[in-house]
């Protein structure tokens, strides 16, 4: 395969930094990514957020704009194809291999055939919307469609994450470490398509914002609407998450209260060594629907921290004012969070 | 063009019943109720499957002497090392078909007749095409699809050979989590969970903060706080090529309605008479078919050309 | 200049003008009022400039159609009508007490912080998760604002701050600014020393 320039040398434990705009890429590069990963603006990705993602043009630029940097980039394709309307996907992913993207994270296991079948070249990543949680699953990927590298759910533990990275070597993991968190099993929730008609896995959007509404109410607390569904009430000024349902507030077995999970974001910061020492290819830092100001700063701190658990000096990033609801968990890689 | 009769399964029961409930509910299945296929098998938490496992091969054999098929269901989220080792048991095994739910059993299945169910990711012609090669000879489609993409589905099936099965009863199994939510609302953790998910056997109701119903947990598993009816749509399906009708197991008279799907089918009686009698059946619950008319799964939209 | 969205500084400066502004009607702060026409006139030339400047982002605003956004800083007693696109595209200031029309949302946040966000110095969720930013109405409308201009890389000094108009605009904006900053210093004191107000007394 050609390209433009040649990928980056091996690193320990690359960093994989979203962006949602080109000045959100320019962002992660600057802040020392090694590998950036984008979506098309449409369905296609799983972050089809109105005014968000790159043209096929914009992709093309990002992919140069990348690659003189010496890093990488990765095209999120990481939906699964509504029937009827493969076209839409198949295109992304010629588009992808048109512009020299150094790898497409996919989901879809018909797409991945496609993309096997149509662009052997292509390096091919498993998306955690896939959900493989298993050394057999990733195996027969591998096997099947050639795929190199899986980002894993988040519904691992820290040991299970290290044990399965050794299982299924040479094929490479890839964790999420901050940001955004699905408490459910990414691409199996229909949460947001029972409220809304709308689905993560076909329309790329959880909670999509036209149906989200914010309410200031006589008391002064604001309420937050999903369609109809109200997901949460609170003053107002105490802190916020997203309105997705599973960080909604409920009342069940006589209680009320943050059943799923609390407004709260992901910070698997302190287990950075711990991932380098289990042998895990790269970190991954969620949010491209985040401005570019975010990128810059969490993917600093994650820098900084890589390098520094690198040496031998690893001391934790701050990154609270950038986390939902202002605090964070480490999620299923701690086994009490279950 | 005439259609071959569609066919009735059970899907595996959702809920932590009791085991003498469990078995009394499958002799009842097997002796009266109108369906084709039972699957059997925990789905949702491994933790209950000791509970019920020893008496699988007793229920399996007393349903295939009442004539039905017997389908074993993998477990929906398969991470620990104990579960894998499940899994691969079952596709190993020579006397039942098995049902994949996840990426671990569709691996383990490959090369040998299976059916996938509706917690894998098949949602477009080329999915179904690679699951067909693979051996997969049934498939129940995922709950959020659309009446159209079923259609598209259904055609494509047709070339493969493979039977198209939907949901059309119960509650719609939405998520899944490796967070027990029965425990954590109970103030406890999944590995000390006392199984206080057995409280509830029909799952936990779930309200918004403005009293309104909403959803049911089920352990680590979340649900449709409504039941979907698809008694309307029966006919729209299968002139489109769906053959198989999934009626997800509730705590109510299954029997019954497994008895009503089946006389709608037959055109015994007419959709909108079967849906009162659902209603009487399943009395305080309310219904949806949303996802099929391509709106919020939690809505219940009139069939199209229906009387 | 640096934002701790966990923090928000209770009595910002602008925040205690603001008060100034409420508390002692007819306005004598600024020599004129905040929504008059030379503010008109500045904002209309500010929005025109830097839409002229970031082609490329206002091209990404066209799906926004007709639809307006009421931007309202916390702090001051204006706020202001913001139609990034369609037939007549453009920022007009309202007076306080002046009804706006219709709009699709409603943003609203201490003015350092709707500059920073203009400016994409700071992540509009981060301020949205710790209360800063207040967001009302159509979510969908704001999400293609803020992606827009968060991507554009605006910066208003370099921005606007070339220019003969510009010079004038600018200098007129750093009176203002000034006479602020001003009355900010005699309030600092006033509230340390609460008997001392009336003695400073707010002549123009």
């Amino acid at each position: 395969m050609t390209r433009p320039a040649s990928p980056p040398a091996p690193k320990p434990l690359a960093l994989v930094c979203p962006a949602g705009t080109p000045a959100a890429l320019d962002a992660a590069v600057e802040a020392g990514a090694d590998a950036v990963y984008c979506g098309y603006a449409d369905a296609t990705n799983a972050r089809n957020f109105p005014g968000l993602n790159f043209s096929p043009v914009e992709m093309r630029a990002a992919v140069a704009r990348t690659h003189r940097a010496g890093r990488a980039l990765y095209i999120a394709i990481n939906t699964f194809p509504r029937a009827g309307e493969e076209a839409v996907w198949h295109r992304a992913v010629d588009n992808a291999a048109e512009a020299g993207a150094d790898a497409v994270i996919l989901a879809d296991l018909g797409l991945l055939a496609y993309a096997q079948a149509h662009h052997p070249n292509l390096r091919l990543h498993l998306s955690v919307q896939a959900a493989a949680s298993t050394p057999e699953a990733i195996r027969y990927l591998a096997q099947a469609f050639g795929v190199q590298r899986v980002v894993l759910p988040r519904v691992l533990t820290l040991a299970e994450v290290t044990a399965l990275t050794a299982a299924v070597a040479p094929v490479e993991t890839e964790v999420f470490a901050f940001g955004g968190m699905c408490v459910m099993a990414e691409g199996r929730c229909q949460l947001s398509s029972y409220v809304t008609g709308q689905s993560p896995n076909t329309h790329g959007v959880c909670s999509p914002a036209g149906a989200v509404q914010f309410r200031r109410e006589a008391g002064g607390d604001v309420t937050a609407r999903l369609n109809d569904i109200t997901i949460d009430r609170h003053a107002a000024g105490s802190p916020a998450g997203y309105p997705t349902l599973c960080k909604g507030r409920f009342r069940a077995n006589g209680t009320t209260g943050y059943l799923f999970e609390e407004p709260t974001s992901l910070n698997a910061a302190d287990h950075i060594p711990g991932l380098i020492a289990g042998g895990v290819r790269a970190l991954k830092i969620e949010g491209r629907q985040r401005g570019h100001a975010y990128v810059a700063r969490v993917v600093a701190e994650f820098r900084r921290a890589i390098d520094a658990a690198v040496a031998g000096g690893f001391t934790l990033p701050d990154l609270a004012s950038e986390m939902e609801g202002g605090r964070a968990t480490a999620g299923a890689y701690d086994r009490r969070w279950r | 063009m005439t259609l071959e009769r569609a066919k009735l399964t059970l899907g595996p029961l959702h809920f932590h019943w009791p085991t003498a409930q469990r078995r009394d509910f499958y002799a009842r299945i097997a002796d009266e109720a109108p369906v084709d296929t039972v699957i059997l098998g925990e789905v949702v938490c491994s933790k209950r499957a000791p509970f019920f496992d020893s008496h699988i091969p007793e229920v399996a054999e007393r349903l295939h002497r009442a004539g039905k098929e017997v389908v074993l269901a993998s477990l929906a989220l398969v991470m620990q090392a104990r579960e894998r080792q499940a899994v691969l048991d079952l596709a190993a095994g020579d006397d039942f078909l098995v049902e994949a739910n996840d990426l671990t059993a569709v691996a383990a299945c490959a090369g040998r007749p299976h059916t996938v169910g509706p917690l894998v990711a098949v949602y477009n012609p080329g999915t179904l095409e690679l699951m067909a090669r693979q051996g997969a000879t049934r498939v129940c489609l995922p709950g959020e699809l659309t009446g159209d993409a079923i259609t598209a589905l259904a055609r494509a099936a047709m070339i493969t050979g493979t039977e198209i099965e939907v949901q059309a009863f119960g509650r719609l199994p939405l998520a899944i989590s490796a967070r027990c939510y029965h425990a954590r609302a109970h103030g406890l953790h999944k590995d000390g969970c006392r199984y206080v998910c057995e409280k509830h056997p029909d799952g936990m109701d779930l309200d918004t903060l403005d009293g309104t119903p909403f959803l049911a947990v089920n352990g680590v598993q979340t649900l449709s706080g409504s039941y979907l009816d698809l008694l309307g749509d029966l006919g729209r399906l299968r002139a489109a090529g769906v053959s198989r009708f999934r009626l997800s197991p509730q705590d109510c008279d299954m029997v019954a309605v497994a008895e009503s799907f089946r006389a709608v089918l037959d055109g015994a009686v007419p959709a909108a008479q079967a849906q009162d009698r659902l209603r009487d059946l399943c009395p305080g619950r309310r219904f949806s078919n949303g996802f099929l008319h391509g709106a919020e799964g939690k809505s219940y939209r009139p069939a199209v050309g229906a009387p | 200049m640096s934002l701790d969205p966990t923090d928000p500084p209770p009595l910002s400066p602008v925040l205690l003008a603001g008060l100034v502004a409420r508390a002692l009607p007819p306005l004598p702060l600024l020599g004129r009022p905040l929504a008059g026409p030379a503010a008109a006139r500045l904002a209309q030339w500010a929005f025109t400039r830097l839409a002229r400047r970031h082609a490329a982002v206002f091209a990404r605003l066209a799906a926004l159609g007709e639809k307006a956004f009421l931007i309202d800083p916390s702090d001051l007693p204006v706020r202001f009508l913001l139609r990034p696109a369609g037939a007549a595209p453009g920022l007009t200031p309202l007076a306080e007490g002046q009804a706006a029309p219709a709009v699709a949302a409603t943003l609203r946040a201490p003015l350092t912080a709707l500059l920073a966000l203009l400016e994409g110095r700071v992540d509009g969720d981060s301020l949205f998760f710790s209360r800063q930013l207040m967001i009302e109405g159509d979510m969908e409308a704001v999400l293609i604002l803020r992606n827009a201009v968060d991507g554009a890389g605006v910066r208003l000094d370099t921005d606007l701050g070339d220019g003969r108009l510009a010079r004038k605009a600018m200098a007129q904006g750093r009176r203002w600014y000034a006479e602020l900053d001003g009355v900010l210093h005699l309030l600092a004191r006033a509230a340390a020393q609460p008997t001392a107000l009336p003695a400073v007394g707010f002549q123009p």
